[in-house]
Protein backbone atom coordinates (compact mmCIF):
# COMPACT_ATOMS: atom_id res chain seq x y z
CA UNK A 1 0.00 0.00 0.00
CA UNK A 2 2.74 2.25 0.60
CA UNK A 3 6.57 1.64 0.14
CA UNK A 4 9.06 4.03 0.97
CA UNK A 5 12.65 3.16 -0.26
CA UNK A 6 16.27 5.10 0.52
CA UNK A 7 14.38 8.41 0.08
CA UNK A 8 15.93 11.33 0.38
CA UNK A 9 15.11 15.48 -0.10
CA UNK A 10 16.67 18.12 -0.41
CA UNK A 11 15.86 22.24 0.09
CA UNK A 12 18.81 23.94 -1.68
CA UNK A 13 21.55 22.50 -0.08
CA UNK A 14 19.82 21.41 2.80
CA UNK A 15 18.28 17.87 3.22
CA UNK A 16 15.23 17.54 4.73
CA UNK A 17 15.07 13.81 4.93
CA UNK A 18 18.03 11.45 4.26
CA UNK A 19 17.69 8.17 2.96
CA UNK A 20 14.26 7.15 4.35
CA UNK A 21 12.68 3.70 4.42
CA UNK A 22 9.99 1.80 5.70
CA UNK A 23 6.48 0.13 4.65
CA UNK A 24 2.86 -0.33 5.38
CA UNK A 25 0.36 -2.95 4.32
CA UNK A 26 -3.17 -2.21 3.98
CA UNK A 27 -5.15 -0.90 7.28
CA UNK A 28 -1.78 0.03 9.03
CA UNK A 29 -1.50 2.84 11.76
CA UNK A 30 1.83 4.69 11.97
CA UNK A 31 2.53 7.40 14.35
CA UNK A 32 5.50 9.12 12.48
CA UNK A 33 7.22 11.36 15.37
CA UNK A 34 9.67 14.18 15.52
CA UNK A 35 10.33 16.96 17.09
CA UNK A 36 9.38 20.86 14.70
CA UNK A 37 12.14 20.81 12.05
CA UNK A 38 12.65 16.58 12.01
CA UNK A 39 11.39 16.60 8.31
CA UNK A 40 7.75 14.91 8.78
CA UNK A 41 5.75 17.35 6.88
CA UNK A 42 8.25 16.74 4.05
CA UNK A 43 7.78 12.97 4.02
CA UNK A 44 4.09 13.29 4.14
CA UNK A 45 4.21 16.04 0.79
CA UNK A 46 5.93 13.77 -1.00
CA UNK A 47 3.78 11.22 -0.45
CA UNK A 48 0.87 13.29 -1.91
CA UNK A 49 2.99 14.30 -4.75
CA UNK A 50 2.60 18.02 -3.33
CA UNK A 51 6.72 17.56 -3.18
CA UNK A 52 8.74 15.80 -6.55
CA UNK A 53 10.83 12.67 -5.75
CA UNK A 54 13.91 13.12 -6.60
CA UNK A 55 16.12 10.76 -4.26
CA UNK A 56 14.69 7.19 -3.55
CA UNK A 57 11.56 5.22 -4.25
CA UNK A 58 8.24 6.15 -3.20
CA UNK A 59 4.94 3.74 -4.27
CA UNK A 60 1.72 4.83 -2.95
CA UNK A 61 -1.83 3.14 -3.54
CA UNK A 62 -0.17 1.58 -6.42
CA UNK A 63 1.22 4.95 -8.05
CA UNK A 64 5.14 4.91 -8.62
CA UNK A 65 5.56 8.53 -7.43
CA UNK A 66 8.97 8.87 -9.11
CA UNK A 67 7.45 8.80 -12.49
CA UNK A 68 3.95 9.67 -11.98
CA UNK A 69 2.62 11.45 -15.03
CA UNK A 70 0.87 15.28 -14.52
CA UNK A 71 -2.34 14.01 -15.41
CA UNK A 72 -1.96 10.84 -12.73
CA UNK A 73 -2.11 13.10 -10.17
CA UNK A 74 -5.42 13.78 -9.65
CA UNK A 75 -6.35 10.23 -9.29
CA UNK A 76 -3.72 9.62 -6.53
CA UNK A 77 -5.04 12.14 -4.53
CA UNK A 78 -8.83 10.39 -4.63
CA UNK A 79 -6.57 7.67 -2.96
CA UNK A 80 -5.08 9.55 -0.77
CA UNK A 81 -6.66 12.06 1.82
CA UNK A 82 -4.54 14.14 3.67
CA UNK A 83 -5.56 16.76 6.68
CA UNK A 84 -3.28 19.41 6.36
CA UNK A 85 -1.04 21.27 9.45
CA UNK A 86 -2.49 24.41 8.23
CA UNK A 87 -5.55 23.13 7.43
CA UNK A 88 -6.18 24.64 3.96
CA UNK A 89 -9.93 25.68 4.33
CA UNK A 90 -11.97 28.12 2.76
CA UNK A 91 -13.29 30.48 5.27
CA UNK A 92 -15.91 32.30 3.08
CA UNK A 93 -17.05 28.87 2.45
CA UNK A 94 -19.69 27.25 5.30
CA UNK A 95 -18.19 23.90 6.84
CA UNK A 96 -20.35 22.07 4.66
CA UNK A 97 -19.67 23.37 1.73
CA UNK A 98 -15.66 23.05 2.78
CA UNK A 99 -16.68 19.32 3.27
CA UNK A 100 -18.91 18.58 0.73
CA UNK A 101 -16.10 19.92 -1.86
CA UNK A 102 -14.01 16.65 -1.81
CA UNK A 103 -16.49 14.42 -2.99
CA UNK A 104 -17.84 17.09 -5.81
CA UNK A 105 -14.92 16.97 -7.53
CA UNK A 106 -15.76 13.14 -7.86
CA UNK A 107 -18.83 14.06 -9.44
CA UNK A 108 -20.77 12.18 -6.81
CA UNK A 109 -24.35 12.40 -6.92
CA UNK A 110 -25.87 15.39 -4.26
CA UNK A 111 -28.27 13.17 -2.50
CA UNK A 112 -25.04 11.14 -1.44
CA UNK A 113 -22.91 13.71 -0.91
CA UNK A 114 -25.39 15.26 1.11
CA UNK A 115 -26.09 12.22 3.29
CA UNK A 116 -21.99 11.45 3.82
CA UNK A 117 -21.56 15.33 4.71
CA UNK A 118 -24.04 15.51 7.27
CA UNK A 119 -22.92 12.15 8.77
CA UNK A 120 -19.24 13.09 9.04
CA UNK A 121 -19.85 16.18 10.34
CA UNK A 122 -21.92 14.39 12.90
CA UNK A 123 -19.29 12.35 13.77
CA UNK A 124 -17.02 15.47 14.50
CA UNK A 125 -19.16 17.11 16.64
CA UNK A 126 -19.89 19.88 14.07
CA UNK A 127 -23.55 19.39 13.44
CA UNK A 128 -24.50 23.01 15.09
CA UNK A 129 -22.17 24.89 13.20
CA UNK A 130 -22.64 23.31 10.21
CA UNK A 131 -23.83 26.52 8.34
CA UNK A 132 -21.39 28.48 9.47
CA UNK A 133 -18.39 30.10 7.47
CA UNK A 134 -15.36 28.92 8.61
CA UNK A 135 -13.50 32.11 8.75
CA UNK A 136 -15.67 32.23 12.11
CA UNK A 137 -14.85 29.24 13.60
CA UNK A 138 -12.40 28.77 16.65
CA UNK A 139 -8.83 27.18 15.38
CA UNK A 140 -10.08 23.35 17.24
CA UNK A 141 -13.18 23.86 14.76
CA UNK A 142 -11.61 24.45 11.70
CA UNK A 143 -9.34 21.46 12.00
CA UNK A 144 -11.86 19.30 12.63
CA UNK A 145 -13.01 20.81 9.33
CA UNK A 146 -10.13 19.54 7.74
CA UNK A 147 -10.26 16.42 9.28
CA UNK A 148 -13.83 15.86 8.15
CA UNK A 149 -13.51 16.91 4.26
CA UNK A 150 -10.30 14.25 4.64
CA UNK A 151 -12.47 11.68 5.74
CA UNK A 152 -15.58 12.02 4.02
CA UNK A 153 -14.25 10.42 0.79
CA UNK A 154 -13.21 7.06 2.67
CA UNK A 155 -9.68 7.08 1.56
CA UNK A 156 -7.64 4.08 1.17
CA UNK A 157 -4.90 6.04 3.16
CA UNK A 158 -5.49 8.76 5.22
CA UNK A 159 -2.04 11.25 5.87
CA UNK A 160 -2.79 13.88 8.64
CA UNK A 161 0.00 16.71 9.91
CA UNK A 162 -0.82 17.01 13.20
CA UNK A 163 -4.29 16.88 13.04
CA UNK A 164 -4.75 16.81 17.20
CA UNK A 165 -1.95 20.63 16.99
CA UNK A 166 -5.13 22.40 18.45
CA UNK A 167 -6.87 20.21 20.11
CA UNK A 168 -7.93 19.72 24.19
CA UNK A 169 -7.06 16.72 25.35
CA UNK A 170 -10.90 15.28 25.18
CA UNK A 171 -11.01 16.62 21.51
CA UNK A 172 -7.86 15.29 20.47
CA UNK A 173 -9.45 11.53 21.94
CA UNK A 174 -12.46 11.90 20.20
CA UNK A 175 -10.51 12.79 16.95
CA UNK A 176 -8.12 9.75 17.44
CA UNK A 177 -11.35 7.91 17.81
CA UNK A 178 -12.38 8.78 14.55
CA UNK A 179 -9.01 8.23 12.92
CA UNK A 180 -9.11 4.74 15.13
CA UNK A 181 -12.48 4.06 13.25
CA UNK A 182 -11.50 4.51 9.86
CA UNK A 183 -8.48 2.34 10.43
CA UNK A 184 -10.61 0.00 11.86
CA UNK A 185 -12.58 -0.27 8.22
CA UNK A 186 -9.53 -0.52 6.21
CA UNK A 187 -7.70 2.64 5.97
CA UNK A 188 -4.03 3.05 6.04
CA UNK A 189 -3.16 5.99 8.39
CA UNK A 190 -0.09 7.98 8.74
CA UNK A 191 -0.18 10.78 11.73
CA UNK A 192 2.45 13.37 12.18
CA UNK A 193 2.61 14.52 15.50
CA UNK A 194 5.26 16.39 17.50
CA UNK A 195 3.31 15.28 21.00
CA UNK A 196 5.13 12.63 23.04
CA UNK A 197 1.54 12.20 24.65
CA UNK A 198 -0.02 11.19 21.73
CA UNK A 199 2.54 8.27 21.51
CA UNK A 200 2.12 7.73 25.17
CA UNK A 201 -1.57 6.89 24.38
CA UNK A 202 -1.53 4.72 21.90
CA UNK A 203 1.38 2.30 22.43
CA UNK A 204 -0.20 -0.07 20.27
CA UNK A 205 0.15 1.98 17.05
CA UNK A 206 3.33 1.79 14.89
CA UNK A 207 5.99 4.24 15.37
CA UNK A 208 8.46 5.80 13.33
CA UNK A 209 10.74 8.52 14.89
CA UNK A 210 12.70 10.70 12.72
CA UNK A 211 15.45 13.38 13.71
CA UNK A 212 17.22 16.13 11.30
CA UNK A 213 15.43 14.07 8.60
CA UNK A 214 16.65 10.40 9.66
CA UNK A 215 14.85 7.74 11.00
CA UNK A 216 16.38 7.17 13.77
CA UNK A 217 14.09 4.82 16.25
CA UNK A 218 11.04 2.28 14.83
CA UNK A 219 8.51 0.49 16.80
CA UNK A 220 7.22 -2.16 13.72
CA UNK A 221 4.38 -4.21 14.89
CA UNK A 222 2.31 -6.83 13.79
CA UNK A 223 -1.07 -6.38 11.87
CA UNK A 224 -3.73 -5.58 15.10
CA UNK A 225 -2.18 -2.85 15.68
CA UNK A 226 -4.80 -1.44 18.77
CA UNK A 227 -5.32 -4.01 20.57
CA UNK A 228 -1.30 -5.05 21.29
CA UNK A 229 0.37 -3.86 24.55
CA UNK A 230 4.45 -4.60 23.94
CA UNK A 231 6.50 -1.91 23.27
CA UNK A 232 9.47 -2.58 21.08
CA UNK A 233 11.92 -0.35 19.60
CA UNK A 234 14.93 -0.97 17.65
CA UNK A 235 16.77 1.60 15.17
CA UNK B 1 -23.18 16.01 -17.74
CA UNK B 2 -24.65 16.74 -14.16
CA UNK B 3 -21.23 18.01 -12.69
CA UNK B 4 -21.10 20.33 -16.21
CA UNK B 5 -23.61 22.16 -14.97
CA UNK B 6 -22.54 22.64 -11.72
CA UNK B 7 -19.67 23.76 -13.04
CA UNK B 8 -20.93 26.36 -15.31
CA UNK B 9 -23.49 27.83 -12.83
CA UNK B 10 -19.82 27.78 -10.48
CA UNK B 11 -18.95 30.17 -13.66
CA UNK B 12 -21.80 32.09 -13.24
CA UNK B 13 -21.70 32.71 -9.38
CA UNK B 14 -18.13 33.41 -9.44
CA UNK B 15 -18.44 36.50 -10.95
CA UNK B 16 -20.12 37.95 -7.74
CA UNK B 17 -16.71 37.60 -5.72
CA UNK B 18 -15.41 39.75 -7.68
CA UNK B 19 -18.04 42.31 -8.69
CA UNK B 20 -16.26 45.44 -9.39
CA UNK B 21 -13.70 43.75 -11.28
CA UNK B 22 -15.68 42.15 -13.67
CA UNK B 23 -17.95 44.93 -14.29
CA UNK B 24 -14.89 47.17 -14.94
CA UNK B 25 -13.81 44.26 -17.71
CA UNK B 26 -17.07 43.87 -18.71
CA UNK B 27 -17.14 47.94 -19.10
CA UNK B 28 -14.02 47.65 -21.18
CA UNK B 29 -15.15 44.92 -23.35
CA UNK B 30 -18.40 46.45 -24.64
CA UNK B 31 -16.26 49.81 -24.80
CA UNK B 32 -13.61 48.34 -27.54
CA UNK B 33 -16.22 46.39 -29.46
CA UNK B 34 -18.20 49.68 -29.25
CA UNK B 35 -15.37 51.49 -30.95
CA UNK B 36 -14.50 48.37 -33.11
CA UNK B 37 -18.10 48.16 -34.04
CA UNK B 38 -17.78 51.92 -35.23
CA UNK B 39 -14.89 51.63 -37.40
CA UNK B 40 -16.83 49.13 -38.93
CA UNK B 41 -19.80 51.32 -39.23
CA UNK B 42 -18.27 53.97 -41.04
CA UNK B 43 -16.26 51.58 -43.44
CA UNK B 44 -19.51 50.14 -44.37
CA UNK B 45 -21.42 53.06 -44.91
CA UNK B 46 -18.97 55.20 -47.02
CA UNK B 47 -18.45 52.22 -49.07
CA UNK B 48 -21.87 52.06 -49.84
CA UNK B 49 -22.23 55.51 -50.47
CA UNK B 50 -19.07 56.20 -52.52
CA UNK B 51 -20.49 52.92 -54.75
CA UNK B 52 -23.95 55.13 -55.31
CA UNK B 53 -22.53 57.97 -56.17
CA UNK B 54 -19.31 57.07 -58.38
CA UNK B 55 -21.61 54.68 -60.44
CA UNK B 56 -19.97 51.61 -61.37
CA UNK B 57 -20.95 50.55 -65.12
CA UNK B 58 -22.41 52.27 -67.81
CA UNK B 59 -23.12 51.24 -71.32
CA UNK B 60 -22.95 53.06 -74.70
CA UNK B 61 -25.59 52.00 -77.13
CA UNK B 62 -25.58 52.60 -80.49
CA UNK B 63 -28.40 52.73 -83.51
CA UNK B 64 -28.84 51.72 -86.88
CA UNK B 65 -27.65 54.84 -89.27
CA UNK B 66 -30.88 53.88 -91.08
CA UNK B 67 -33.63 54.02 -87.45
CA UNK B 68 -35.74 55.90 -87.84
CA UNK B 69 -35.58 59.31 -85.34
CA UNK B 70 -39.31 58.63 -84.40
CA UNK B 71 -38.98 55.03 -82.90
CA UNK B 72 -35.64 55.59 -81.40
CA UNK B 73 -36.80 58.56 -79.43
CA UNK B 74 -39.52 56.51 -77.78
CA UNK B 75 -36.94 53.40 -76.63
CA UNK B 76 -35.19 56.32 -75.44
CA UNK B 77 -37.92 57.15 -73.05
CA UNK B 78 -38.27 53.26 -71.85
CA UNK B 79 -34.67 53.74 -70.71
CA UNK B 80 -34.74 55.81 -68.18
CA UNK B 81 -37.03 52.95 -66.47
CA UNK B 82 -34.62 50.56 -66.26
CA UNK B 83 -33.96 49.13 -62.63
CA UNK B 84 -31.28 51.04 -61.47
CA UNK B 85 -30.46 53.13 -63.92
CA UNK B 86 -28.66 57.02 -62.44
CA UNK B 87 -28.28 58.66 -65.53
CA UNK B 88 -28.86 58.31 -69.29
CA UNK B 89 -27.34 60.54 -71.41
CA UNK B 90 -29.08 60.43 -75.46
CA UNK B 91 -27.60 61.92 -78.77
CA UNK B 92 -29.12 62.80 -82.10
CA UNK B 93 -26.54 62.22 -85.01
CA UNK B 94 -26.31 66.55 -84.93
CA UNK B 95 -25.95 66.19 -80.66
CA UNK B 96 -22.99 63.78 -81.63
CA UNK B 97 -20.86 65.77 -84.02
CA UNK B 98 -21.42 68.70 -82.05
CA UNK B 99 -19.98 67.07 -78.65
CA UNK B 100 -17.16 65.65 -80.56
CA UNK B 101 -16.72 68.75 -82.61
CA UNK B 102 -16.16 70.68 -79.47
CA UNK B 103 -13.25 67.90 -78.66
CA UNK B 104 -11.68 68.08 -81.98
CA UNK B 105 -8.73 70.39 -82.56
CA UNK B 106 -9.67 73.62 -84.34
CA UNK B 107 -9.33 73.66 -87.70
CA UNK B 108 -10.36 69.83 -88.49
CA UNK B 109 -14.14 71.12 -88.21
CA UNK B 110 -14.36 71.68 -91.50
CA UNK B 111 -13.97 68.26 -92.08
CA UNK B 112 -17.34 67.31 -90.91
CA UNK B 113 -20.69 68.13 -92.83
CA UNK B 114 -23.10 69.77 -90.53
CA UNK B 115 -26.20 68.44 -91.92
CA UNK B 116 -24.84 64.84 -93.32
CA UNK B 117 -23.43 63.59 -89.67
CA UNK B 118 -22.04 60.45 -90.27
CA UNK B 119 -22.78 59.56 -86.30
CA UNK B 120 -25.60 56.91 -85.77
CA UNK B 121 -27.77 57.62 -82.58
CA UNK B 122 -26.30 56.84 -79.48
CA UNK B 123 -27.14 56.74 -75.48
CA UNK B 124 -25.03 56.10 -72.38
CA UNK B 125 -26.67 54.44 -69.66
CA UNK B 126 -24.91 54.75 -65.93
CA UNK B 127 -25.76 51.99 -63.42
CA UNK B 128 -25.16 51.85 -60.07
CA UNK B 129 -23.81 48.78 -58.93
CA UNK B 130 -25.87 46.00 -57.41
CA UNK B 131 -24.83 43.35 -54.86
CA UNK B 132 -24.14 39.59 -56.07
CA UNK B 133 -22.42 39.12 -59.43
CA UNK B 134 -22.03 42.05 -61.27
CA UNK B 135 -20.43 40.43 -64.60
CA UNK B 136 -23.28 38.32 -65.11
CA UNK B 137 -25.77 41.28 -64.06
CA UNK B 138 -23.77 43.04 -66.61
CA UNK B 139 -24.01 40.63 -69.47
CA UNK B 140 -27.65 40.43 -68.62
CA UNK B 141 -28.25 44.03 -69.19
CA UNK B 142 -26.01 44.34 -72.50
CA UNK B 143 -27.94 41.53 -74.05
CA UNK B 144 -31.54 43.27 -73.42
CA UNK B 145 -30.15 46.45 -74.72
CA UNK B 146 -29.22 44.43 -77.45
CA UNK B 147 -32.70 43.38 -77.96
CA UNK B 148 -33.95 46.82 -78.54
CA UNK B 149 -35.15 47.49 -82.31
CA UNK B 150 -32.59 48.60 -84.50
CA UNK B 151 -29.64 49.01 -82.18
CA UNK B 152 -26.88 47.82 -83.67
CA UNK B 153 -23.97 47.49 -81.18
CA UNK B 154 -23.73 47.94 -77.34
CA UNK B 155 -20.40 48.87 -75.26
CA UNK B 156 -19.81 48.38 -71.98
CA UNK B 157 -17.57 49.97 -69.27
CA UNK B 158 -16.34 49.64 -65.51
CA UNK B 159 -16.78 53.19 -64.91
CA UNK B 160 -15.14 53.15 -61.00
CA UNK B 161 -12.85 55.81 -60.68
CA UNK B 162 -8.83 55.80 -59.47
CA UNK B 163 -10.41 56.77 -55.93
CA UNK B 164 -13.34 54.48 -55.59
CA UNK B 165 -11.25 51.55 -56.50
CA UNK B 166 -8.97 52.55 -54.27
CA UNK B 167 -11.22 53.06 -51.78
CA UNK B 168 -12.78 49.62 -52.40
CA UNK B 169 -9.18 48.25 -51.92
CA UNK B 170 -9.30 50.21 -48.59
CA UNK B 171 -12.60 48.86 -47.22
CA UNK B 172 -11.69 45.52 -47.93
CA UNK B 173 -8.41 45.25 -46.11
CA UNK B 174 -9.23 47.36 -43.42
CA UNK B 175 -12.28 45.24 -41.80
CA UNK B 176 -9.94 42.05 -41.15
CA UNK B 177 -7.48 44.32 -39.24
CA UNK B 178 -10.41 45.94 -37.29
CA UNK B 179 -11.85 42.65 -36.24
CA UNK B 180 -8.40 41.15 -35.35
CA UNK B 181 -7.76 44.03 -33.32
CA UNK B 182 -10.54 43.48 -31.53
CA UNK B 183 -9.81 40.15 -30.91
CA UNK B 184 -6.24 40.83 -29.33
CA UNK B 185 -7.09 43.82 -27.03
CA UNK B 186 -9.80 42.04 -25.72
CA UNK B 187 -7.87 39.11 -25.07
CA UNK B 188 -5.51 41.56 -23.06
CA UNK B 189 -8.29 43.13 -20.55
CA UNK B 190 -10.12 39.68 -20.71
CA UNK B 191 -7.27 37.62 -19.69
CA UNK B 192 -6.05 39.90 -17.49
CA UNK B 193 -9.41 40.22 -15.15
CA UNK B 194 -9.05 36.21 -15.05
CA UNK B 195 -6.23 36.00 -14.31
CA UNK B 196 -7.08 38.36 -11.13
CA UNK B 197 -9.92 36.03 -10.60
CA UNK B 198 -7.28 32.98 -10.51
CA UNK B 199 -5.05 35.00 -8.41
CA UNK B 200 -7.92 35.77 -5.89
CA UNK B 201 -9.30 31.84 -6.28
CA UNK B 202 -5.70 30.46 -5.69
CA UNK B 203 -6.19 29.20 -2.62
CA UNK B 204 -9.45 27.50 -3.56
CA UNK B 205 -7.41 26.32 -6.95
CA UNK B 206 -5.03 24.66 -4.42
CA UNK B 207 -7.43 22.92 -2.43
CA UNK B 208 -9.35 21.66 -5.28
CA UNK B 209 -6.11 19.99 -6.53
CA UNK B 210 -4.95 18.79 -3.09
CA UNK B 211 -8.45 17.04 -3.08
CA UNK B 212 -8.33 15.71 -6.41
CA UNK B 213 -9.98 17.61 -8.76
CA UNK B 214 -8.99 17.29 -12.33
CA UNK B 215 -7.92 19.95 -14.47
CA UNK B 216 -11.22 20.56 -16.20
CA UNK B 217 -13.14 21.21 -12.93
CA UNK B 218 -11.11 23.63 -12.47
CA UNK B 219 -11.21 24.82 -15.60
CA UNK B 220 -14.39 25.13 -16.66
CA UNK B 221 -15.96 27.53 -14.16
CA UNK B 222 -13.32 30.20 -15.33
CA UNK B 223 -14.14 29.58 -18.98
CA UNK B 224 -17.44 30.42 -18.67
CA UNK B 225 -16.79 33.33 -16.84
CA UNK B 226 -14.89 34.62 -19.72
CA UNK B 227 -16.94 33.77 -22.34
CA UNK B 228 -19.44 35.03 -19.98
CA UNK B 229 -18.17 38.41 -20.07
CA UNK B 230 -16.71 38.19 -23.58
CA UNK B 231 -20.64 37.85 -25.09
CA UNK B 232 -21.97 40.27 -22.43
CA UNK B 233 -19.78 42.74 -23.37
CA UNK B 234 -20.20 42.30 -27.16
CA UNK B 235 -23.96 42.64 -26.65
CA UNK B 236 -23.44 45.82 -24.72
CA UNK B 237 -21.01 47.09 -27.08
CA UNK B 238 -23.12 46.29 -30.08
CA UNK B 239 -26.55 47.41 -28.27
CA UNK B 240 -24.41 50.91 -27.39
CA UNK B 241 -23.66 50.73 -31.19
CA UNK B 242 -27.42 50.19 -32.35
CA UNK B 243 -28.65 53.20 -30.38
CA UNK B 244 -26.19 55.45 -31.31
CA UNK B 245 -26.55 54.58 -34.98
CA UNK B 246 -30.38 55.29 -34.64
CA UNK B 247 -29.65 58.49 -33.31
CA UNK B 248 -27.44 59.47 -35.69
CA UNK B 249 -28.71 57.48 -39.17
CA UNK B 250 -30.75 60.92 -40.24
CA UNK B 251 -27.73 63.13 -39.60
CA UNK B 252 -26.78 63.12 -43.38
CA UNK B 253 -30.14 62.57 -44.61
CA UNK B 254 -30.87 65.77 -46.26
CA UNK B 255 -31.62 67.67 -49.79
CA UNK B 256 -29.32 67.22 -51.84
CA UNK B 257 -27.08 64.58 -49.77
CA UNK B 258 -30.16 62.22 -48.91
CA UNK B 259 -27.52 60.21 -47.32
CA UNK B 260 -29.18 57.40 -44.85
CA UNK B 261 -26.90 55.81 -42.74
CA UNK B 262 -27.30 52.19 -42.61
CA UNK B 263 -26.43 49.80 -39.77
CA UNK B 264 -24.02 47.25 -39.69
CA UNK B 265 -24.54 43.82 -41.88
CA UNK B 266 -25.94 41.06 -39.63
CA UNK B 267 -23.02 39.02 -39.85
CA UNK B 268 -20.42 41.76 -39.02
CA UNK B 269 -22.74 42.48 -35.89
CA UNK B 270 -22.48 38.89 -34.82
CA UNK B 271 -18.15 38.69 -35.43
CA UNK B 272 -18.81 41.31 -33.00
CA UNK B 273 -20.35 39.50 -30.12
CA UNK B 274 -18.97 36.02 -31.31
CA UNK B 275 -15.05 37.38 -31.66
CA UNK B 276 -15.57 38.55 -27.53
CA UNK B 277 -17.33 35.30 -26.68
CA UNK B 278 -14.36 33.45 -28.51
CA UNK B 279 -11.02 35.26 -27.11
CA UNK B 280 -12.77 35.57 -23.51
CA UNK B 281 -12.99 32.07 -23.20
CA UNK B 282 -9.53 31.61 -24.92
CA UNK B 283 -7.53 34.08 -22.92
CA UNK B 284 -9.25 32.79 -19.79
CA UNK B 285 -7.73 29.04 -21.07
CA UNK B 286 -5.05 30.75 -21.75
CA UNK B 287 -4.70 32.59 -18.26
CA UNK B 288 -5.26 29.30 -16.29
CA UNK B 289 -2.40 27.78 -17.80
CA UNK B 290 0.53 29.70 -16.64
N1 LIG C 1 9.68 24.64 1.11
C1 LIG C 1 10.78 24.62 1.90
N2 LIG C 1 11.89 25.29 1.55
C2 LIG C 1 13.00 25.26 2.30
N3 LIG C 1 13.11 24.56 3.43
C3 LIG C 1 12.06 23.85 3.85
C4 LIG C 1 10.83 23.84 3.10
N4 LIG C 1 9.96 23.03 3.74
C5 LIG C 1 10.58 22.59 4.84
N5 LIG C 1 11.85 23.06 4.91
C6 LIG C 1 12.84 22.74 5.98
O1 LIG C 1 12.92 21.35 6.11
C7 LIG C 1 12.99 21.00 7.46
C8 LIG C 1 11.87 20.02 7.80
O2 LIG C 1 10.64 20.73 7.76
P1 LIG C 1 9.26 20.02 8.00
O3 LIG C 1 9.18 18.82 7.14
O4 LIG C 1 8.19 21.02 7.84
O5 LIG C 1 9.37 19.60 9.53
P2 LIG C 1 8.23 19.16 10.55
O6 LIG C 1 6.95 19.02 9.80
O7 LIG C 1 8.72 17.86 11.11
O8 LIG C 1 8.16 20.22 11.59
C9 LIG C 1 12.92 22.28 8.26
O9 LIG C 1 14.23 22.63 8.68
C10 LIG C 1 12.37 23.29 7.31
O10 LIG C 1 12.92 24.55 7.56
MG1 LIG D 1 5.20 19.96 10.05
Amino acid sequence: MLNVTNLSHNFGSYWALKNCSFSLKKGEFLLLTGSSGAGKTTLLRLLYASLPVMRGKVNVAGYDLKNLPARQIPNLRRSVSVVFQDFKILPYRTVYQNVAMALEVRGLNQIHIDRRVRAVVRGLGLEPRINTLCGELSGGEQQRVAVARSVVVNPKILLADEPTGNLDEELAARMMGIFKQFHMHGTTVVLATHSSELVRMHPEARQLRLEHGKIVAANWRGAQIFSEKIKEVHS
Amino acid sequence: MRVFFKLIRQGFRDIALHPWAQLMTLLAVSFITFLAGLMLLCVSNLDTELKVTRGEVAFQVYWNEKASPKKVKESWKTLQKMDGVVEVLTYTPEEALKDLGSTLPKGSKGMLLADNSPLPYTAVLKFSPRKGDVAEWQSKTQAALERIPDVKTVRSSNLKDDVSRAWQELSDSITMPVLVFLAVILSIAVGNTMKFSLISRKDEIEILKLVGAKNWYIRTPLLVGGALLGSVGGILGVAGLYTAWWNLKDTFNFAPLHWELHFLPVDQALLLIVIPMVVGSISSWVAVRS
